[in-house]
């Protein structure tokens, strides 16, 4: 494989490095100083910004960059017959990546300055801030399955604990804890997706398994004993596993509402631009995988499960963002309802299509968790302002766009991003980036259902139009719920347009969101397509394949039905929450909804229900079988009794050598104290008794010499 | 019996009793036989009993020992000399002991052991101070 | 003539009277004497062995002479030794005087 001279792939190899020097810094040294720490996390990000579009830049100039990427490795760790190595890949999807993510990262990180300003544990949100943009660099940057692992990791711990930041709330780690749980599901089965390629092919290497097209063969037509699928498919479904997780697609979608308790802007960064994005686009790297799939054995059976999953997952979560109360969790559930649309691309082979709205998407979607968090914090002031919020009285939720309104005239900077974004986001025609890329995804989708006569792209075309239809109401709902009509509580009215870094990187998402289409803008669109010569996203990206895919022939149909479902889904809002905005107290009229309501409110019940499922169980498994009975009663058993038995032990032989040992020694101590108290009897200090025994003496030795011999004589 | 020995039995139980009486006698007083009491104020006081507590041992082992003796010295077939006494041995002894080829060393050391003693029991017994 | 053992067995006696004597009193002036007996009962059998034995040399008399002697010397020191205990005990009973007891 070649590599483009040794600089370009260095330069590669050093983007994820300043924000972990950044988060080193930080951590280690710089707590105490606010400022240093945000310079040093805004300056590395912008060093990974500056070093990403040189390569950016210089990629889009280079030809057939999918064939000849920029890339480099090195071999790491010596396991089987070929190591695993570190080694860095750029291709047309890693170009447009490393576009996206660190500028829109930058302007999360200038943001954070004014957002956060005040909190005292500051510096630590900057380091995890660094530490997690590191991660996600390292994620784009990477060239082979494990180390995109190693980023996928390390962003779930950051986002753990970010989720989790303001760790005194309850909910917040409780947060956390979910968003981690939830994923680790995920994780675990696309960790045995990495060990079972790795296992079938010797090697995780992207290049070597995805261009190569015997490699695919192969996979596709190995049987994996499972469910009569190939190897290929097996491993795109596990892959696909940690993709539902890490991107919030039904069943593992219960996290990323409640990670809405982190701070905005890290709803913004991790969970709208960059690591659940990175979800989507690890299945779109595996694309490859998933198209060999389809020709051997198991057929299509992978991508029906990513367009189903996608597509349910898009409209399921439309549908709960409806009956959403607060700003950021109907943010939350839109993020849910793109990434599904994403995926459902990629499930009816819209490779192109996905990329485009994932790439889109992460402007609009951080442009309005940003509004939204200038909003929070406006109306949280404006709370403070209005002489409340000194503890006194109930508490007030600045997240509740039910206690906001009438903020367009206080906060027109911020109101006019967030429609851009909002407008984004619904797929106004023409003049948002987002109608171009969901335009794409609905355009490949007809024209499978339609034209081709497919059932797969039929599905998912009736349910993403659906979830379009949906997406428009809800939007407008919140624009007008957030900045229309009057204020409706004190803090609203009191509410105050936020700081320069703030509405900085507002103005400059807002940018992108409006433009940001361009380049995507289909062959043969009449007039615009002469403008931006053509669609030079498709081209580019479309390189990344073995087979550049077709671009599909313009037809005006889907054009025209994507713009009307956009325009009915607004209009729809417009009339029920816009044309008479609601007033103070008024309720919501989606309530005449009925048990309709109630169950969209409720989130489908899915959470109280995996509540029922998995949670209590488990904690009561935690609780009494292993900490109650395994920890106590058995392994404390264990140890009391072990050391019982030491104890006892111990008595025994402390008794023994009490009695025995003291025994014997006092025993001859006293013996000899004994014999001398005896003895001494003979010392009886009169010199008579010496003489006796004298006497004494000298009379055997009479007897001895006079007495004995006659005695002998015998 | 000859005459000359019952004379000698005479003397004999004369000599022995008069160390029995020695030994024997309460009143130290009537014993002096070779010795002066006169420097024991134990005259002024009562006296107590004059045998200690191993007396009973003593006899025995006492008249063990002579019991043993006398057997001996009765049985044993003592040579016997047919000389004579000389006349005159009282000078023959004054001679002897100031002959320097007989005894004149040993009696001028015993006289020299004999002041040794004197000195030393006067030291002794001085009064202290 | 008597024999010499008569001579001999009264000096036995003698001797084991004295024996007696210091082994079985009380009064240190007494053991004293009972020493002096023992000497008597030596002195005795010396000028017996001399005069039945060797009679024609002095050795015999000048013997006995010096153990009169030594016995004069020796009971000067014995009595010296009495009056110095006398006067730190204030008794002459040897029953008393057993500071070397234990």
């Amino acid at each position: 494989m070649e590599t483009q001279g040794t600089i370009l792939p260095l330069l590669v190899a050093l983007i994820p490095w300043p924000p972990f020097i950044a988060f080193g810094l930080i951590a280690l040294f710089t707590n105490r100083w606010k400022r240093l720490s945000h310079t040093l996390a805004i300056l590395s990000v912008a060093i990974s910004f500056v070093l990403s579009q040189i390569v950016f830049w210089t990629a889009i100039r280079t030809e057939h960059l999918g064939e000849h990427p920029i890339a480099i490795r090195i071999p790491w760790l010596p396991v089987g017959p070929r190591p695993l190595e570190f080694g860095v890949l750029v291709d047309p999807l890693g170009a447009v990546m490393l576009f996206m993510v660190p500028l829109v990262s930058l302007m999360i990180f200038i943001y954070s300055v004014g957002y956060m300003a005040g909190d005292p544990y500051y510096s630590r949100f900057f380091a995890l801030l660094s530490l997690f943009e590191a991660a996600m660099l390292l994620l784009v940057v990477a060239d082979n399955l494990l180390m995109l692992f190693i980023g996928w990791e390390v962003m779930g711990f950051c986002s753990y604990a970010l989720i989790g930041f303001w760790y005194r709330k309850p909910s917040a780690y409780r947060a956390a804890v979910k968003a981690f749980m939830t994923t680790r599901v995920g994780d675990v089965l696309m960790l045995l997706g990495i060990a079972y390629l790795y296992a079938q092919t010797g090697t995780l290497n992207f290049h070597d398994i995805l261009r190569n097209p015997e490699t695919l063969k192969t996979l596709a037509e190995t049987p994996s004993y499972v469910a009569g699928l190939s190897v290929a498919a097996l491993a795109s479904l596990l892959l696909f596993a940690g993709t539902v997780g890490k991107s919030a697609q039904f069943p593992l979608h219960v996290w990323l509402p409640d990670a809405m308790e982190g701070p905005t802007p890290v709803s913004a960064m991790i969970h709208a631009a960059t690591m659940v994005s990175a979800g989507v686009y690890t299945t779109i790297r595996m694309f490859p995988l998933l198209q060999a799939a389809q020709y051997g054995l198991g057929g299509e059976t992978a991508f029906w499960v990513v367009a189903l999953i996608g597509a349910f997952t898009a409209f399921m979560a439309a549908t709960m963002g409806v009956a959403q109360n607060d700003i950021k969790r109907v943010l939350a559930y839109s993020t849910i309802s793109q990434l599904g649309y994403m995926l459902a691309a990629v499930g009816i082979g819209a490779y192109v299509a996905a990329a485009f709205h994932l790439i889109t998407h992460a402007f609009f979607k951080a442009l309005l968790f940003l509004g939204s968090g200038s909003v929070i914090h406006a109306v949280e002031h404006g709370h403070h302002h209005a002489g409340r919020g000194h503890g006194h009285e109930e508490p007030f939720d600045p997240n509740d766009m039910f206690n906001m309104g009438g903020l367009a005239r206080r906060m027109p900077v911020t109101f006019w991003t967030f429609v851009a974004g909002g407008l984004a986001l619904a797929g106004f025609p023409l003049i948002t980036a987002g109608f171009w890329s969901k335009d794409e995804i609905l355009g490949e989708a007809f024209h499978g259902a339609f034209e081709k006569g497919e059932l797969l792209p039929l599905l998912v075309f009736l349910l993403l139009a659906t979830a379009a239809i949906l997406t428009g109401f809800y939007t407008m709902r919140q624009i007008a719920l957030t900045f229309l009509g009057e204020p409706r509580t004190p803090a609203a009215a009191h509410a105050e347009e936020s700081p320069g870094s703030m509405i900085f990187p507002l103005v400059f998402l807002a940018f992108f969101a409006v433009f940001g289409g361009f380049v995507g803008v289909p062959e043969g669109f009449p007039v615009l397509a002469a403008l931006t010569r053509g669609n030079w996203f498709h081209e580019f990206v479309g390189g990344t394949l073995l087979e550049h895919p077709e671009a599909l022939p313009f037809n005006p149909v889907p054009v025209v039905l994507s713009s009307l479902i956009a325009l009915t889904g607004l209009f729809l809002g417009w009339a029920v929450y816009a044309r008479r905005p609601l007033a103070v107290g008024e309720p919501d009229p989606l309530i005449r909804l009925g048990p309709i309501y109630t169950f969209l409110k409720n989130r489908w019940y899915i959470d109280d229900l995996y509540q029922i499922v998995f949670v209590r169980p488990t904690l009561w498994l935690a609780e009494r079988a292993v900490a109650f009975f395994m920890d106590r009663v058995l392994i404390d058993g264990l140890l009391h009794g072990i050391a019982d038995a030491v104890w006892s032990m111990g008595s025994a032989l402390r008794l023994f050598d009490r009695v025995v040992v003291n025994g014997i020694g006092d025993g001859i101590g006293e013996a000899v104290k004994a014999a001398g108290r005896e003895l001494r009897t003979l010392q009886t200090g009169l010199v008579q008794n010496y003489l006796l025994v004298v006497v004494l003496g000298v009379l055997g030795f009479i007897v001895l010499y006079t007495v004995a011999p006659m005695l002998r004589g015998f | 019996m000859t005459l000359i020995q019952a004379v000698f039995a005479l003397l004999a139980i004369l000599t022995l009793g008069a160390g029995l009486l020695t030994v024997l006698s309460r009143h130290l007083f009537h014993a002096v036989l070779y010795l002066i009491l006169s420097l024991l104020g134990v005259a002024g006081h009562p006296p107590g009993p004059p045998l200690n507590n191993q007396s009973l041992a003593a006899a025995v082992i006492a008249g063990l020992f002579f019991v043993l003796l006398a057997p001996v010295i009765a049985g044993f077939p003592w040579p016997q000399t047919t000389q004579g006494v000389p006349a005159d041995t009282i000078e023959a002894l004054g001679r002897s002991l100031v002959d320097p080829n007989q005894f004149a060393l040993p009696f001028e050391l015993a006289s020299v052991m004999i002041l040794a003693a004197l000195i030393g029991a006067i030291f002794i017994a001085r009064e202290k101070r | 003539m008597v024999p010499l053992s008569w001579y001999l067995l009264v000096a036995a006696a003698l001797f084991c009277i004295g024996v007696y004597g210091v082994l079985a009193r009380r009064n240190a002036i007494a053991i004293l004497m009972a020493i002096e007996l023992m000497l008597n009962a030596v002195n005795l059998s010396l000028v017996a062995f001399w005069r039945y034995l060797h009679p024609a040399v002095t050795t015999g008399q000048v013997f006995a002479l010096f153990v009169l002697v030594v016995a004069a010397a020796e009971a000067a020191a014995g009595l010296a030794l009495i009056i110095s205990i006398y006067r730190n005990r204030e008794t002459v009973d040897v029953e008393n005087i057993d500071l070397l007891k234990g």
